[in-house]
């Protein structure tokens, strides 16, 4: 087979091994998928440090320039690529944090999208000085990675109680609706090895009235047992103006979230924020006493 | 506060009683979301135990085409439960078997799965401890031709939804002497 002088370069030992390699075997801790006949397959490994190409001369040199001039193509199209998906994201950062569901800043549309993570061909990274950036790679990895959506939680909910809204002046409790922790998670861009955990930090909402109520951490959610009247510990909102009978507030929650990597012995922290919106009809309670 | 506001007060927490009052009924809205199981965390249990379903069935049918000597093809269950590097490395395999006249005797056994490496929509990771030692190999004269070497695996799986159905799309393996200690392996 092909493959077996590469065996005991991997040091396994195994009856039958079958190895794909897109480029040489140079790597260390190459990333092997091994079936139950006890046969590894190299699936991905870091690309190969750089190295001056040998001063080749005659057809082998016009083939090798050849594929190096589609090699710095594909190398510039990655920077384009990624320039254009930095402008995407700051703008996206700029329109998410400052959202507001009664106004929409220029350039943003009702609801701001997270822009596509940017796309390459797998030549980029091949051929000599090809290696990828653990920065680059983890801004790939964590615009590929799709954190859950954050609703605003917001207790008691109106239809818990026979009016169907809430009250002016009464204490709600504001709380992030949706998982707050995605990871550990690993994904591989370019052969370098990503990990990624994201926490949301922070949640700020907007209450649809002009108000702005920013919470460190994710909020208490409001439970049945909890007291008539009492206040969230740790997140909470009264509105003096009702919504009603023109309309509904519409509130929205901003999600932080700290998305940590590490990669290729360096970690770093990328922050992405997210909103989802949520109406909520405020009334005043008139009450009667005799 | 007085009595009245006291009644209202109550009928806005609808927490006079330890359950939520009578006529109120489930809004599918967020804000109406019981502190249980939110919309978000049902979608992630259901995707998981998809996604750990999809890879049960793929192991049954790698044991069932291993037992009849390996595979030329793809079968439906394979196609339908894995894709990507997963679904090459496997079938490569199976080739590999039948092309050396082998079969295999038992089956791989899931110690355990856990959901340890996140979700996000489209993409799960699990971890699995598989113990292959319980499969041994024969050639066509019966003979014992199993691989050496320990095939205890953690497999940190990458599960992906594809065409509306969840597929193992990788497997990264680590070799280990014991599963003490993992997680999978309780």
């Amino acid at each position: 087979m092909w493959g077996m002088k590469l065996i005991a370069a991997f040091g396994f030992v195994a009856g039958l091994v079958i190895i794909f390699v897109g480029h040489p075997v140079s790597a260390d801790e190459p990333d092997v998928t091994c079936t139950r006949a006890r046969s590894c397959t190299v699936t991905a490994q870091k690309p190969a440090r750089a190295t001056r190409p040998s001063p080749n001369v005659g057809r082998q040199h016009d083939h090798q320039q050849g594929g190096n001039d589609r090699i710095r193509e594909a190398r510039k199209e990655f920077s384009a690529a990624m320039a254009t998906y930095d402008r995407q994201f700051a703008r996206y950062n700029r329109c998410v944090l400052t959202f507001n569901p009664s106004t929409s800043a220029a350039g943003c549309g009702n609801m701001p999208t997270a822009p596509n993570p940017p796309q390459f061909r797998t030549d980029t990274f091949s051929g000599p000085g090809s290696q990828i950036t653990a920065g680059q790679a983890a801004a790939i990895a964590v615009a590929r990675l799709q954190l859950p959506t954050i609703a605003p939680g917001i207790g008691p909910s109106p239809d818990l109680n026979p009016w169907n809204m809430a009250a002016v002046g009464y204490p709600l409790w504001l709380w992030a609706d949706g998982p707050t922790h995605v990871g550990p998670i690993s994904d591989a861009v370019a052969g370098l090895s990503v990990s990624l955990d994201a926490k949301v930090s922070s949640l700020t909402f907007r209450m649809g009235d002009g108000h702005t109520v920013t919470c460190a951490g994710s909020g208490r959610p409001w439970t049945t047992a909890v007291q008539p009247g009492a206040k969230s510990p740790s997140c909470g909102y009264s509105y003096a103006k009702p919504s009603l009978p023109k309309d509904n507030y519409t509130v929205a929650a901003i999600a932080n979230w700290a998305v940590t990597w590490t990669s290729n012995g360096q970690s770093g922290v990328i922050n992405v924020p997210a909103v989802d919106t949520t109406e909520l009809p405020v009334g005043e309670l008139q009450v009667l006493v005799r | 506060m007085s009595v009245g506001a006291a009644v209202a007060c109550c009928a806005l927490a609808a927490a006079c009683t330890s359950e939520p009052a009578p006529h109120s009924t489930p809004s599918p809205s967020p804000a109406a979301t019981t502190p249980t199981e939110s919309q978000i965390e049902r979608q992630i249990r259901l995707d998981y135990e998809a996604a750990e379903e999809a890879y049960r069935v793929n192991m049954a049918e790698q044991d069932r085409l291993y037992q009849a000597g390996g595979s030329e093809k793809r079968t439906p269950e394979l196609k339908a439960t894995a894709t990507g590097s997963y679904l090459r490395i496997t079938l490569d395999s199976l080739r590999e078997v039948r092309r050396l006249g082998w079969h295999a005797i038992g089956a791989t056994k899931i110690v355990g799965v856990v959901r340890d490496r996140g979700w996000t929509r489209g993409r799960i990771g699990l971890t699995s401890c598989e113990d292959n030692e319980t499969v041994r190999f024969v050639d066509k004269s019966g003979r014992d031709v199993t691989p050496k070497g320990r095939a205890l695996y953690v497999q940190a799986l990458t599960v992906i939804k594809e065409g509306g159905r969840w597929k193992v799309s990788t497997a990264l393996t680590t070799k280990v002497e014991t599963f003490e200690g993992r997680q999978c392996g309780v």
